[in-house]
């Protein structure tokens, strides 16, 4: 930071001065001495053009040789090297352009600067000088075409799936999620109407293949084998960015994509490479898709083939880890190993049927029964809609402000109750600062017990209890 | 020498007893609401600066977080209000710094503040005319203009911040207004905005295209034109077929986000909620996007060429190498640049079959580029160069254009592009060949042509001093970019620091940063030339550069009508510098061959 200040007010002197020496030449220029000879000026600038174009070239060089033990290692899929060899090809070849131009664009200003009383030689044109140059970059260009159609077409032919281990990856803001079709080698369908806070997939769980697929933490992939990733995105456009395996492909909404590649460096091996024990290979996204584009990080793993069966046995499918969602969707559903629990009483929920707005704008308060996961702060899918309605009355008032207060019921400890309602009406808040919403016009506050409006001695008296209060204020 | 003079003085003459007749006109017409294609490019010129300075400094906030990511930024507080918290620049600000900055610079600097200036400026000076066309359609597109900065201005004050979804505004995030504040009312004006300027930009082409076609003085025939004129004509004509395209996708746009239709939207559960859209593709959007967007970089930067055109060969002393080939490449980039747009899109999950073809177009745009450039370099061989600041800001262009263009190449190999899209590669490539060439060529023109339109010279020390240092500074900030993007740092990144792969470089991107404040900084020299020279410059001599364009042949500060008297007649190309045998270094457009027997070639006598 201090080296930021230093610089720039550095600079502004610098001008400053400058600045005033120039309105002293200036005041006597305009005073009737007027010096529109050519002179000593162009010689400078025409002897600073090849100066600054050798300096310019070591610095070049340096800084190249300098940045390079920080490029990415040596590509850790089959057509990364492939990609890698005609990126630094074709780099080469140009190199050789870019220096034969620069020497005569650089040169040229001091070599022809202004004689005085030299002419300029006449020289409009040459049909065969002009043809040599148009001739010889589109030979060129032909030649990269070539090449590069050949390898592009090549990593765009897919292998039949069969061969592939096939792995889904969806994007959604802001995190990535992968699933692995488990034994039956199926990925099972999924449907977009399924998606929602559990079933992030949107998993369609009347297909039987979903039943061994897996949603694990971390994205595993085998060493020698091609890799075939089923790409899609849940929310806005994401892209899948795998910088050490040169792969790259967007994730869109409602339009899957795919990419294969072949991993060709286990993790371990690329910790020996590279010297570094913590090397990790890393997912990001290079697509921008809001807020935290630039966290979407996902850890990846390359095990040799034996390590990668032995990891993929120990995942437990995604409808074992979420038996009850499951039952929701499957009636009778049981997750092997899992003890069948014997209806447990499920305690009453209110669904409110206010119009909010209305509610809002006539009387100033409502009191709504929002949906927590119980225990947290949770917000579930079914409290959206009342969330959202309070939105519609913030954006149709707009200079209201509210204040939201939790309450519960009488059951549990009076001190985390306080806590837990304060946690949850601030969740409320915070749903609504994410909805755009500025925060100056909420306030969040959490009663616990201390207000109940019903008995709490009854089941259903609890749930009257259990309440969210929407004010104006 | 002596026949210049002559029609110079006559001119001058014939221009007092004119006066007279002149009815006046009321303040508000001659210098806020004027039909004066004159007065109109330096309103350009002026809005121009002014959004320069705003890209500018939006972009010096966003390298400051990048180049001192743990810097506490609490002293930005007064500018940026609610979005400094805890010392921190808001993520999602950061994007709308990044999305405006892309947006003025490409829009509203280089489009409006480089061709609305010079198209406006040298069209009916440099082929012979009064005005242009419609005096009136030229302001309404000025006015046009001016409301939808108006817009965007606005917009960067709104509480959920400006667009903040890169300046290729891609839906969904940009249809989304819960996705990112910034698709709320931000995007909405950005929308607005843009359908204004594309207005703006459609009345302008059309003048300029009509007043090249139609107004051309006497003898000014196509193959006579000075390259400017053929590179503002030619932009004008990509910017008719092309601006419609980008306001139909800024229309559906708008559709999907007020009116619930689907264009660009399909399986979308965001925030807890299914959206009801369904079928719409946002791949449609990108290839509706950059049927304008590719088109649009050589908006920006053909004018830049034509400019510097000129200029080289004014100051080489020596006619424009390759007069023909020169407009054949300027007519085959503008033609390809049509057809090769989808070269932004390898990655984005569309047909690799498209993607080959767009490859093979692509690389052959490379073939009238090298063209050009390697014209530009047999005009100064063997030239008598006097290194005026526009000089030197041209050969810069033609360094940058170099540079940028061999990156171009590389990019536009679609395998190697997989690994190199969206990251800094990309962010060096095009800062070079389109932001900062176009930037010089503009700045060229400002120096060049600042006679003409002020009627005085500005310094030409500080300009050197201002080239030098800006053209060492614009290769500080954007050359170290390509080592960045090499290692694949991706763009549109408010802090690397989550990655392993990404937590290098660390003071290389203090070192850019820095750079980039000098480099920003240096430009109140040219500021202060401006504006000083304005009202203080030496006064102008009638052609300072010797030049053989039409313009010069005009009164110092020309008037309403721009000659007094009769519109010269042009009897020969621009170009006849240092011809063997004339007396002079140079002949002008209006002199006819039979004044000039001693330097005829063959062929070379008058049609009448
Ligand atoms: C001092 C001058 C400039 C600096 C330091 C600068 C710096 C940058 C940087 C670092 C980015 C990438 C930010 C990111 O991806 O997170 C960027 C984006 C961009 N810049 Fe500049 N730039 C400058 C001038 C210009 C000029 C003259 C143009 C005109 C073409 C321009 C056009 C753009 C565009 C189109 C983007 C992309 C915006 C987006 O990603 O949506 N910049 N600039
Ligand atoms: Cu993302
Ligand atoms: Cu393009």
């Amino acid at each position: 930071m201090n080296g930021l200040m230093l610089t720039a007010v550095g600079a502004l002197i610098l001008i400053i001065l400058v600045l005033v020496y120039r309105i002293h030449t200036l005041v006597v220029v305009m005073r009737g001495a007027k010096s529109g000879d050519i002179g000593m000026a162009n010689k400078v600038n025409a002897f600073i053009f090849p100066v600054f174009f050798f300096v310019g070239l070591a610095l070049f060089y340096w800084s190249y040789q300098s940045a390079k033990p920080y490029f990415l290692p040596e590509a850790a899929s089959e057509h990364g090297k492939i990609t890698d060899g005609i990126f630094w090809e074709v780099m080469l070849i140009l190199l050789i352009a870019f220096l034969v131009t620069n020497v005569l664009l650089y040169v040229f200003p001091f070599l022809y600067q202004y004689k005085e009383g030299k002419k300029a030689y006449f020289y409009p044109d040459n049909h065969k000088l002009e043809m040599v140059w148009t001739v010889i970059p589109a030979l060129v260009m032909a030649f990269f075409v070539v090449f590069g159609l050949i390898e592009w077409n090549k990593i765009f032919t897919f292998p039949e799936e069969s061969k592939c281990e096939v792995i889904e990856i969806m994007g959604k803001q802001f995190a990535w999620q992968v699933r692995y079709p488990g034994q039956d080698n199926t990925l099972g369908k999924y449907k977009f109407k399924e998606i929602d806070a559990t079933n992030e997939f949107g998993i369609d769980l009347t297909d039987k293949a979903s039943f061994d697929d897996f949603i694990p933490r971390e994205l595993h992939i085998p060493k020698g084998k091609p890799v075939l990733l089923r790409i899609r995105a849940r929310d806005v456009l994401h892209s899948v960015f795998l910088p050490h395996f040169r792969v790259k492909m967007d994730a869109v909404p409602g339009m899957p994509t795919k990419f294969w590649f072949v991993p060709t460096k286990t993790t371990a091996e690329m910790r020996a490479e590279t010297g570094n024990p913590k090397f990790n290979y890393e997912l990001a996204c290079t697509e921008i898709c809001g807020r935290g584009h630039f966290a979407m990080r996902f850890l990846v793993v390359v095990d040799d083939s034996a390590d990668y069966e032995v990891w993929k046995k120990k995942q437990n499918p995604w409808v074992n880890e979420n038996a009850d969602y499951v039952r929701t969707k499957v009636p009778g559903f049981v997750a092997p190993g899992e003890e069948v629990k014997t209806t447990t009483p499920v305690a009453p929920v209110i669904v409110d049927t206010v119009n909010v707005v209305e509610e809002l704008t006539k009387k100033g308060e409502v009191s709504l029964h929002i949906n927590f996961a119980s225990g947290s702060s949770d917000l579930t899918d079914a409290s959206m809609p009342s969330v959202k309605s309070i939105f519609e009355f913030l954006t149709s008032d707009k200079k209201a402000k509210i204040e939201i207060s939790g309450h519960t019921d009488n059951s549990g400890d009076a001190k985390k109750n306080k806590d837990l309602s304060k946690q949850r009406a601030q969740a409320i808040v915070d749903a609504l600062v994410k909805l755009g919403i500025a925060k100056k016009r909420l306030e969040a506050k959490g009663f616990g017990a201390e207000k109940p409006v019903a008995d709490n001695a009854t089941e259903e008296g609890k749930a009257q209890n259990r309440r969210v209060e929407i004010k104006k204020i | 020498m002596s026949a210049v003079g002559t029609i110079e003085q006559a001119h001058a003459h014939a221009h007092d007893d004119h006066g007279h007749d002149h009815h006046e006109l009321h303040w508000i017409q001659k210098y806020v609401f004027s039909e004066d294609h004159k007065v109109i490019a330096k309103q350009y010129l002026f809005s121009g600066i002014f959004w320069a300075i705003i890209g500018g400094v939006l972009s010096l906030l966003f390298r400051l977080q990048l180049g001192f990511p743990d810097a506490n930024m609490d002293w930005l507080q007064p500018l940026l209000g609610g979005w400094i918290k805890d010392g921190k620049l808001d993520p999602e600000f950061y994007l709308a710094l990044v999305t405006m900055h892309g947006t003025i610079m490409v829009f509203f600097v280089l489009t409006a503040g480089l061709s609305g200036t010079f198209s406006n400026f040298l069209i009916p000076l440099q082929i012979g005319a009064r005005d242009m066309a419609s005096g009136f359609l030229n302001m309404l597109s000025f006015w046009f203009f001016f409301l939808s900065g108006v817009l965007m201005f606005i917009s960067l004050f709104t509480s959920t911040g400006p667009a903040a979804g890169g300046w290729t505004v891609y839906p969904p995030l940009s249809a989304l207004p819960q996705a990112i504040q910034g698709s709320q009312s931000g995007m909405t004006l950005w929308l607005l905005s843009m359908a204004l300027f594309i207005v703006s930009a459609l009345l302008g082409g059309l003048n300029y295209i009509t007043t090249v076609i139609n107004l051309r003085t006497k003898g000014m025939t196509f193959d006579r034109m000075p390259l400017t004129i053929w590179a503002f004509f030619i932009t004008a004509i990509i910017g008719l077929l092309s601006f419609p395209v980008l306001f139909s996708g800024a229309l559906l746009l708008i559709f999907d986000r007020s009116f619930g239709t689907s264009f660009f939207l399909s399986e979308i559960y965001i925030g807890g909620e299914h959206l009801t859209q369904m079928g719409g593709s946002p791949v449609l959007f990108q290839h509706l996007f950059w049927f304008l967007g590719h088109p649009e970089v050589y908006i920006v930067l053909i004018p830049a060429l034509g400019i510097t055109s000129e200029i080289i060969a004014t100051c080489s002393r020596k006619p424009i190498f390759g007069y023909k080939a020169m407009i054949f490449s300027i007519v085959g980039i503008a033609f390809l640049s049509f057809i090769v747009w989808a070269h932004h899109m390898f990655v984005t999950g569309m047909n690799p079959f498209l993607g080959s073809i767009f490859m093979l177009l692509t690389l052959i745009i490379a073939v009238p580029s090298a063209v050009k450039a390697f014209n530009y370099i047999a005009t100064i061989w063997r030239g008598n160069i006097v290194f005026t600041p526009a000089m030197l800001f041209s050969i810069g262009l033609v360094s940058f254009f170099i540079s940028g263009g061999l990156t171009g190449i590389i990019l536009g190999n679609a395998a190697a592009d997989i690994q190199l899209h969206d990251t800094y590669f990309v962010v060096a490539h095009f800062h070079i060949v389109m932001g900062t060439a176009s930037f010089f060529g503009m700045v060229a023109g400002v120096y060049h042509w600042f006679p003409k339109m002020f009627g005085r010279m500005m310094d030409e020390t500080l300009g050197y001093v201002h080239f030098w240092l800006t053209f060492i500074g614009a290769y500080c900030v954007f050359f170290p970019m390509h080592y960045i993007g090499i290692a694949g740092f991706p763009r549109r990144y408010y802090s690397f620091t989550g990655f392993d792969a990404f937590s290098s470089f660390v003071d290389l991107n203090m070192f850019i940063s820095i750079s980039a404040i000098f480099t920003v900084t240096v430009q109140f020299i040219f500021l202060f030339n401006f504006f000083y020279s304005i009202f203080r410059g030496r006064r102008s001599p009638l052609n300072p550069w010797k030049s053989n364009t039409l313009e010069w042949t005009t009164p110092i500060n020309p008037g309403h009508g721009n000659w007094p008297g009769e519109i010269p007649h042009v009897y020969r190309w621009s170009y006849d510098y240092s011809k063997p045998g004339a007396a002079d270094d140079f002949i002008p457009q209006h002199i006819p061959f039979s004044q000039t027997k001693e330097s005829n070639l063959p062929g070379e006598v008058d049609k009448e």
